[in-house]
């Protein structure tokens, strides 16, 4: 038997046919190519966020959704979960027992979450700076490397926040935030987020504001002057919508501002057993609840492997079932070719070449959809971690 | 060269038989094989092709029994030393009239070098008016061209023999005549037996001999 031969035949057959060809190699790729990517594609999510989740200790919000405060903490997403107060999070700070970093992930700009907190985020993720330094007013920002290369950033230019909603005249207002540093890559959610200091997220949200001094506007926009010198001015006032050195002191809050709104806080306990009384004390609270991280994730995948495992099942069904037709279809399409096998027979191929001239068609096509869905798999694996950190 | 001896052969549940007392053919000589329709003669050619097995009664080819062989070798034995050109062309549709000539090269697999081959692709092509033609496929030519293509195919392999069912039965007299000049030439050039099954009696003066298949029934050779 002429191997060579059998092959050139073979392959003259395939590319004779190739549009049955490509559909068999196509769908016999899938079945490969679906369950392993599944596979990889939720190991690697699991490593992503376990990985993140390991360095958070704790994490303090207002009771509700354990898994959407771990990811407003961790990723800053689920914006709209309830809020607590700052108060909660210096509370623990002064129970002694540990520290607490406030978080309030609920605004964006140019699409990406502003994260309202203090300087010791940036200390606790042990950020390195690609430029610039750390925020060290309101109205600066350090952006992620994500954030800096979509928008082509660079320390001094300024982004804008973006509105809330457009036609809310009490609503949030677009503030112009002046960039202080650029962070370093570091694969995580970080990357896609812009820091600034917390009273910045609530002048977005309107706790805040500043604008021209009352007594130095003129008398065109005063509503009027009281005897006692109180001075009441009409809309026309201007409000300032950046913070700068010269407009800085005109900013104010009305009210406490321990008492203004955080999505949660990660607290760092002083040891284990501290850790031990801080869970303690909050396991009975109505309105806050203390959430390990780890623990959740742990839980979160334990859900996912579980549903994984049926699709994974379900996907090898259909992958039989795929495979149970791409047969048939080589049966069918070799009754179809009777023909040509008795011309091959009367020209002299024996039945050992017919049937290694199937095999190989076979293997071909086994081969090429091995090999394309390996080359998939390469491709998945590479643009994993861009998936991940888009959408987790 | 050929010889066959009482060969009987009869299809499983068809009423058709045949039976052939004697038929000898020498080393290159040529037969014209003529009879009516129905009579046997396809039958006979792939008997001794080896893709029929008689019933009774011996094939040999070169001293070498064609009926005692095992399938297999048979396939073998047709690749190496026999070039049969079928009635109906029997071309595969997804493969160029060169890859088609090329088919038995491809199946035996001769060792030569394959420029060799394509040299004596190109010849037989040259000689058969289809050197323009080597790279299309059998649904775009006539029914004379996929003929010759069939031609060349039989004759690729240089054979000893050559078996022709009616090569030229779809063919105009001009191409009739081209197309046994060629066979019989390449059949002188290489020393090869011929037999070709043909209704054309115009074509018969070109055969060493005519063989009537109703002759070899009664036992008569010529």
């Amino acid at each position: 038997m002429n191997r060579a031969g059998l092959f050139h035949l073979g392959l003259k057959y395939l590319a004779g046919n190739r549009g049955k060809t490509l559909l068999l190699v196509f769908a016999f790729t899938l079945v490969w190519l679906l369950p392993s990517a599944i596979a990889m594609l939720v190991g690697k999510v699991e490593t992503h966020l376990r990985s993140r989740a390991m360095v958070t200790p704790l994490v303090l919000g207002s009771a509700g959704s354990d898994l959407e405060l771990t990811f407003n903490a961790l990723h800053f997403t689920k914006p709209n979960i309830a809020t607590l107060t700052y108060r909660d999070a210096l509370d623990v700070s002064a129970s002694g027992l540990g520290d607490s970093i406030p978080l309030y992930a609920r605004f964006t700009a140019s699409d990406h979450r502003i994260v309202g907190t203090t300087i010791d985020y940036l200390r606790f993720r042990k950020f390195n700076y690609e430029q610039g330094r750390a925020f060290l007013r309101m109205g600066e920002c350090v952006v992620g490397s994500a954030v800096a290369t979509e928008n082509g950033i660079s320390v001094g230019d300024a982004i804008v926040s973006s509105p809330e909603t457009l036609f809310d005249l009490a609503g949030v207002y677009p503030l112009r935030m002046t960039v202080a540093g650029i962070l370093q890559p570091t694969g995580s959610p970080d990357d896609d987020a812009i820091f600034v200091d917390l009273k910045t997220t609530w002048i977005i949200e309107g706790l805040g504001h500043g604008h021209r001094n009352a007594e130095d506007t003129p008398e065109t926009e005063r509503l009027s002057t009281g005897s006692d010198g109180v001075v009441r001015l009409n809309a026309s006032v201007l409000e300032y919508n950046e913070v700068t050195p010269e407009t800085i002191d005109s900013f104010h809050f009305h009210g406490e501002q321990e008492d203004n709104p955080i999505t949660a806080a990660i607290v760092i306990p002083n040891g284990t057993k501290e850790q031990a009384l801080l869970k303690g004390r909050y396991a009975s609270s109505k309105t806050l609840e203390l959430v390990t991280p780890a623990e959740e994730i742990n839980e979160l995948f334990a859900t996912v492997f579980s549903i994984q495992k049926v699709v994974i099942w379900m996907l090898v069904l259909v992958g039989i079932a795929t495979l149970a037709l791409g047969a048939l279809t080589f049966i069918l399409s070799y009754r179809l070719r009777d023909r040509e096998f008795v011309s091959l027979r009367h020209i002299g191929a024996s039945p050992g070449m017919l049937r290694g001239l199937i095999a190989f068609e076979g293997a071909f096509v086994l081969v090429s959809s091995l090999a394309l869905s390996g080359a998939m798999l390469i491709v998945v694996d590479w643009i994993a971690p861009i998936l991940i950190q888009r959408f987790w | 060269m050929i010889l066959c001896q009482d060969v009987k052969f009869s299809y499983p549940g068809e009423s058709f038989d045949l039976f052939v007392n004697s038929l000898s053919v020498d080393k290159g000589e040529s037969i014209a094989l003529v009879g009516p329709s129905g009579c046997g003669k396809t039958t006979l050619i792939n008997l001794i092709a080896g893709i029929l097995v008689p019933m009774s009664g011996s094939i040999l080819i070169n001293g070498v029994s064609v009926t005692g062989r095992s399938f297999a070798r048979r396939q073998a034995f047709r690749l190496e030393k026999i070039g049969l050109v079928p009635q109906n062309f029997e071309l595969l549709d997804y493969l160029t009239v060169s890859d088609n000539i090329l088919t038995p090269i491809r199946l035996s697999g001769n060792g030569k070098p394959e420029s060799e081959h394509f040299e004596r692709v190109a010849e037989l092509a040259g000689r058969t008016g289809m050197n323009d033609l080597l790279g299309k496929l059998p649904t775009e030519l006539s029914q004379g061209e996929r003929q010759r293509t069939a031609l060349c195919r039989g004759l690729i392999g240089k054979p000893a023999l050559i078996l022709a069912d009616e090569p030229t039965g779809n063919l105009d007299p001009e191409n009739q005549e081209r197309i046994v000049s060629l066979l019989l030439e390449e059949a002188r050039m290489l020393e090869a037996s011929v037999i070709m099954i043909t209704h054309e009696p115009g074509l018969l003066g070109r055969f060493d001999r005519i063989v009537d298949l109703m002759d070899l029934r009664k036992g008569t050779d010529s």
